[in-house]
């Protein structure tokens, strides 16, 4: 059991804590910090010394769990939970949201809570939750400047990732090719799989991103989000297909702002929280451009 | 307040975004999350540390030892690698939460 005071918990740390004595003693100074700042809020809140100092310890629960948190893991043993994550993630299930381009390659998996982005070829054997874990973590392996066009394995991708979570992936492609592809041939496809709080997205077609929101086409060429902030800053961003090649974003005093581009999005922080956003001004791949006006306020103005 | 498992899953994003703002320790940190989620927040300290450290050992948050609040202090603050992860998050949050909105059928 975790002692409740502060000099016995750090005691118990300090045993625990893997790592050399140098980061040892790192870990250890910080958490004492730590401690006794809160032991200063709850005298402050009236409570006597022993009081606080079990408030204190119990927000930092066991020591034990603490260590094995602060413990320094191999990049196997990382890869190895990530996989069993993923197939956890296909067995407990969830569902997938499909947006379209037909005939388009997966070209990349997006992992929200890992931060990683990368393309590669989807394993093309028989959906299963395992397979799904498999295709998803081989997606993850090669670099993003490797992405390379794979229509021929972009639907057995699709259909294992889809299979992991119990949907019906011919039948979601089917309806929503009906319904959502671009004439222009600017539209995408991105499976979500969503289980908990994780969100997985494979992304097929144009986009090196992808998007909960419908199809991206030249009525609704980016998505875009203003976000205005309580300490005065505020930015504009969105996800971007690659079929969108440059972004102006028209600002109520005239001037124009050139947003970051990155692999699958833009961002711009805007001069203030008060500034006027009037709209964007969008180029595609093949040198048109298109102008959308903001007639929403703090909504998306290509809905 | 919220604590556990409805944060589970977002803790290294919200460590980043606390961040944004400027350097701080671990117990500003705490402090800067229930200002900023408006007491919504209560990021216990037993999931702050290993977050934190995860953190550094990725490449997004550097510590140095600086003077705050009267004492040394190991205080944290983003690397360019943090930032690019923050407005990568900020977009998949966008993409996620408008996901959801039209799941359960909110105005969005």
């Amino acid at each position: 059991m975790t002692p409740r005071d502060v000099a016995g918990f750090l005691a118990e740390l300090e045993q625990r804590l893997r790592g050399n004595a140098a980061h040892r003693a790192q870990v250890i100074a910080e958490i004492a910090d730590h401690l006794d700042d809160l032991v200063s809020e709850a005298r402050a809140d009236g409570c006597d010394q022993a009081a606080a100092e079990a408030r204190a310890v119990a927000r930092f629960g066991s020591a034990r769990r603490l260590a094995r948190g602060l413990g320094r893991r191999s990049r196997a043993r990382w890869a190895t939970r990530i996989a069993l994550a993923l197939g956890a993630l296909g067995i407990c299930g969830g569902f997938v949201y499909v947006q379209l381009r037909a005939a388009a390659p997966v070209v990349g998996v997006y992992v929200s809570n890992d931060q990683r982005y990368a393309g590669a070829q989807p394993a093309a054997t028989a959906p299963s939750a395992g397979t799904a874990a498999a295709a998803l973590t081989g997606l993850s392996a090669v670099p993003e400047t490797q992405r390379a066009d794979l229509s021929g394995a972009q639907r057995a991708g699709v259909d294992s990732l889809a299979s992991a979570v119990g949907v019906d992936a011919g039948s979601l492609l089917t309806r929503t090719l009906a319904s959502r592809l671009g004439s222009d041939g600017k539209g995408s496809l991105s499976v979500f799989v969503h289980g908990g709080s994780e969100c997985i997205t494979a992304v097929v077609g144009n986009m090196t991103g992808g998007s909960c929101m419908p199809s991206f086409d030249a009525a609704h060429p980016v998505d875009v989000e203003i976000s205005r902030a309580q300490d005065g800053s505020a930015a504009v961003y969105g996800l971007r297909p690659d079929a969108v090649t440059g972004v102006s974003i028209q600002l109520g005093d005239g001037s124009t702002v050139k947003p970051l581009l990155g692999p699958n999005y833009y961002y711009a922080d805007l001069p203030s929280r008060s500034t006027a956003v009037l709209g964007l001004a969008v180029t595609f791949n093949d040198g048109t451009r298109t102008t959308i006006p903001w007639d929403r306020p703090g909504a998306d103005p290509t809905r | 307040m919220l604590g556990g498992d409805p944060i589970r899953g977002h803790v290294d994003s919200m460590v980043l975004g606390a961040l944004q703002s400027g350097p701080t320790h671990g117990y500003g940190l705490v402090l800067r999350l229930r200002e900023l989620s408006q007491g919504a927040f209560d990021l216990k300290e037993g999931t702050l540390y290993p977050a934190l450290h995860r953190l550094e050992r990725a490449g997004k948050l550097e510590s140095t030892r600086s003077r705050a609040s009267g004492r040394e202090r190991r205080v944290y603050s983003l690397t360019p690698l943090g930032e690019q992860a923050l407005q990568e998050e900020r977009v998949a949050w966008s993409a996620f939460s408008r996901g959801m909105r039209g799941v359960l059928g909110g105005s969005g």
